[in-house]
């Protein structure tokens, strides 16, 4: 296992098959890494955007777990799939690291997290974090009609002492 | 007897810096280099450069992730038991909503007779001439 700290990447015109190819070459998911976007036009990006989500889909990696990949644009605030920064600057320090050789010490650690690491990689993080979301739905329906029911209950009861 | 001191590492380029003056260490009590030795491990101890450190740390984080997708999801995520819930609330809400009703309108109200004539006005069948 590579020491997990932030790998780069640039996006060309690529098609689904080369980024899939991309991703796979280079361990995306593995580690922590961030894709810059300036040599595609601003029209451009949308398109690839989901071409790169596609092909992340097809060989099942989590653009948030367990490392995170970020897509940096200047024109892109948010995007409903991806993590986005303005700038490399902008992206949470945590992983900025010097390279070092490892020690044995270090090693023994790398291979303990390599087992986490494809156990994390093998569960289907994203369908979980749909199950989240929908359970958030629930929760939020659950918190407006309990709302609703304390202030009829609250008139009631006002009505009741009267 | 006197505890032994341990013993401080200086480094080669400092050394020549000293050079000459290596018995003004002796000035040092114990208190002196308990604190130098003290610090020193601080300093390392948070060092963020630091390898090991950053990669226990990284191994913390995975086991939780592993920990937080293999059961706290399950245990949390159970829709039945919301749906069960928001049934039972909905139930009463109508309930109380019913209840509540009755009270504040009965039939000689003055707001159900201006709907009566309302509702009346705009339903009611126009009779031919």
């Amino acid at each position: 296992m590579r020491i997990p700290i932030y790998q780069e990447l640039i996006l060309r015109n690529e098609n689904q098959a080369e980024l899939v190819n991309i991703l796979e070459v280079n361990k995306v998911g593995h580690v922590p890494c961030y894709f810059l976007t300036h040599l595609i036009a601003d029209s451009k990006l949308p398109h690839l955007l989901s071409e790169l989500e596609k092909a992340m889909n097809q060989i099942a990696i989590s653009p948030r777990f367990p490392y995170p990949i970020y897509i940096i644009s200047e024109h892109l605030d948010h995007h409903s799939f991806f993590p986005t920064a303005k700038s490399v600057e902008d992206l949470p320090k945590h992983f900025f690291k010097k390279v070092k050789r490892p020690g044995v010490k270090e090693s023994q650690i790398l291979m303990r997290n390599t087992v986490l690491l494809n156990k994390l990689i093998n569960q289907p993080c994203e369908e979980k974090m749909t199950q989240i979301t929908m359970w958030r739905e629930g929760q939020k329906k659950l918190a407006t009609i309990t709302k609703e029911l304390f202030f009829y209950q609250t008139i009631f009861k006002s009505r009741s002492k009267k | 007897m006197k505890p032994k001191r341990p013993n401080l590492k200086i480094p080669s380029d400092k050394l020549k810096d000293i050079k000459g003056f290596e018995e003004m260490l002796d000035i040092m009590d114990d208190d002196d280099i308990k604190k130098m030795t003290k610090r020193g491990n601080e300093e390392r101890r948070s060092d963020p450069n630091d390898l090991s450190e950053f990669l226990s740390t990284e191994e913390e984080r995975l086991k939780k992730l592993d920990q937080f997708f293999k059961q706290k999801i399950q245990n949390i995520t159970k829709p039945e038991l919301v749906a069960s819930l928001i049934a039972t609330q909905k139930k009463e809400l109508d309930r109380t909503k019913a209840e509540l009703l009755i009270q504040v309108t009965p039939l000689d109200s003055v707001p159900n007779m201006y709907l009566s004539k309302l509702f009346n006005s705009a339903f009611s069948i126009k009779k031919k001439e």
